[in-house]
């Protein structure tokens, strides 16, 4: 069943690229109701905290997630997560988003053969639906904000298409996860500012609608890199 | 593209593993490398290091495609750094005796020296590895990330450890477990070929270092050179497991199997082989008869004070007759 999902997904993925962009942006656009994260005001509390009492106001959007398309042969597998659940909120010059997605299993340590728990969250750098929510492509940048349960820390990343994965050169994005009843809780957040061009402005936004994409890691699965489950078109974060 | 290429002569390998030391003092000895023996001399038949390193898996299939079927060695297949307590025991007066610090169950050339069959007809030999630095890198190929390239200049495979992120597809695929991942940096290391040493015109480590003079350097292509006549010319050196598909460039002289001759039951001479030519054609293919058949030749010819250019080449008289760029 997955593997037939995951056939059709490189289908749509290669129209994307020849000729059908605006057409798979168009289809972002008929799933507002479910897809639309709103980025509400908070001005009390710890947003940092994945388990901090400020986010049980924050509205959850709950977002399907499956096997990402194989981007190269050294990937196969089937990913494990189906659903990821997103909040953000904005607090002074930060964005803060939170996503929890169920885990049985607690994976911080990478080792020989053994992979971490991740999780990341994927912007089109220009704003613009028509990237490639699958590691962007040739000109249309995205920038990753990666946490993995190993360093517990956040990572700031640029890609333009498979395999070009590439650390920024600034680190402002800062993640911290939480486990706790066979969830992860996870919260990253950078400034609104871009410091780069490489790095998504997410200032003066009000009542934009920023395309965002998610991808999952399950450790234990040894899912790392490409072996991924992740939202298979973009989702809009409402300003 | 250029390619630098080794052949080791297993006939002469005596197991002493000065290479090893070499390596592992030059680039393995600290950061989270301990545990890594990017030259290994194992015993064969025997488990090998990773343990049995050629039932994981990996390279190509017969129509090129890389297999994704291969296994990431278990650490316990590598052996665990062990220290010892010289401190407390040679300089503190604490204890009697220098042990591990912990009890080792398995490790790097655990089974040397045990090999196969029963006295006096039990048989084994040296095997030194290192990366094959292959012309079709199965580790190359499984990088999602093209972290693994080849140098252009001379063909070393070698690990870009700024674009790794420690997926070990690598360790996985390369069918020689020649690629580890280093716990500490969370990225994957490898053989390097000595390439600092290389771009100085000198010898890796692990060649210039050995002490059997086992170890013949050069160009792949270099017609004067040891590589291309052993190789190409003489055919008597083989590469380890071509089925892989990894196309290898570290070939192995096979050891002579008939020598020292086997006993019947009775103390009668036999004329069985004392390693059987299945086991080592299982290593190195069907050139093994051919090629043993050609080094018997050529000793036949010295052991008639008539001149032989293979077994000169394979005494290696100098350094200049063993590698050279």
């Amino acid at each position: 069943m997955k593997n037939t999902r995951r056939f059709c997904l490189a289908v749509a993925a290669v129209a994307g690229v020849s000729l059908a962009g605006p057409a798979l942006a168009g289809a972002a656009d008929a799933a507002p109701a479910d897809g639309n994260i709103a980025v509400v005001q908070v001005r009390k509390g710890k947003l940092a905290d994945p388990a901090g009492a400020a986010w049980k106001s924050v509205p959850q959007t709950r977002m399907e997630v499956t096997t990402a398309f194989a981007g190269h042969p050294s990937i196969v597998g089937d990913a494990t997560a189906t659903e990821v659940n997103a909040q953000a909120a904005r607090a002074g010059d930060e964005l803060f988003i939170r996503l929890q997605w169920k885990d049985s299993s607690e994976n911080r340590q990478r080792g020989i053969g053994k992979f971490a728990d991740g999780v990341a969250v994927q912007f089109p750098t220009d704003g613009s639906k028509e990237t490639q929510p699958f590691m962007g492509g040739e000109g249309k940048r995205v920038n990753i904000w990666h946490w993995s349960a190993s360093k517990n820390a956040g990572e700031n990343l640029v890609a333009n298409g498979f395999g070009s994965l590439t650390r920024l050169p600034v680190q402002d994005v800062k993640a911290s996860g939480h486990y706790a009843n066979g969830t992860w809780t996870v919260v990253f957040h950078r400034p609104v500012k871009p410091q780069g061009d490489d790095n998504v402005p997410l200032a003066n936004t009000s009542g934009a609608n920023m395309p965002v994409a998610f991808a999952v890691w399950n450790g234990s699965n040894t899912e790392r890199d490409g072996f991924k489950a992740v939202t298979l078109e973009w989702q809009g974060l409402k300003f | 593209m250029r390619q630098l290429a080794y052949v080791f002569d297993l006939n002469k390998c005596i197991g002493c593993h000065t290479c090893t030391m070499a390596c592992k003092q030059l680039w393995t000895n600290r950061d989270g490398r301990e545990y890594m023996y990017w030259n290994n001399v194992e015993s064969r038949p025997g488990a090998g290091y990773p343990r049995n390193w050629e039932q994981k898996g990996g390279g190509f299939d017969k129509d090129g495609n890389l297999r994704t079927d291969g296994k990431i060695p278990a650490p316990e297949d590598y052996g665990a750094v062990w220290e010892y307590n010289f401190q407390e025991v040679l300089m503190e007066g604490k204890g009697d005796q220098v042990v591990p610090h912990q009890k080792p169950t398995w490790g790097p050339n655990w089974d040397e020296d045990e090999g196969k069959g029963e006295y006096p007809n039990n048989h084994y030999f040296y095997m030194p590895r290192i990366c094959n630095h292959c012309s079709n890198p199965a580790c190359l190929a499984a990088c999602p990330r093209q972290a693994i390239y080849k140098r252009p200049e001379d063909g070393l495979v070698v690990l870009d450890q700024e674009r790794c992120r420690g997926y070990q597809y690598c360790v996985k695929a390369c069918p020689y477990g020649k690629v580890y991942f280093n716990l500490q940096t969370g990225k994957s290391a490898k053989c390097i070929g000595c390439y600092p040493r290389v771009e100085k015109g000198e010898a890796p480590a692990c060649v210039k270092q050995c002490s059997g003079r086992i170890r013949f350097w050069g160009y792949r292509d270099d017609k004067d050179g040891p590589i291309y006549k052993l190789v190409d010319k003489w055919k008597v050196a083989l590469p380890l497991h071509a089925e892989y598909g990894t196309e290898p460039n570290v070939f192995y002289v096979p050891p002579i199997n008939t020598t020292p001759l086997m006993f019947e039951d009775d103390g009668r001479i036999s004329d069985k082989a004392r390693i059987p030519l299945a086991d080592l054609e299982a290593m190195f293919g069907k050139g093994v008869q051919p090629a043993l058949e050609t080094l018997g030749r050529e000793m036949d010819k010295r052991r008639q004070a008539q001149p032989s250019e293979l077994t000169d080449l394979l005494i290696g008289f100098t350094n200049k007759d063993r590698f050279g760029i």
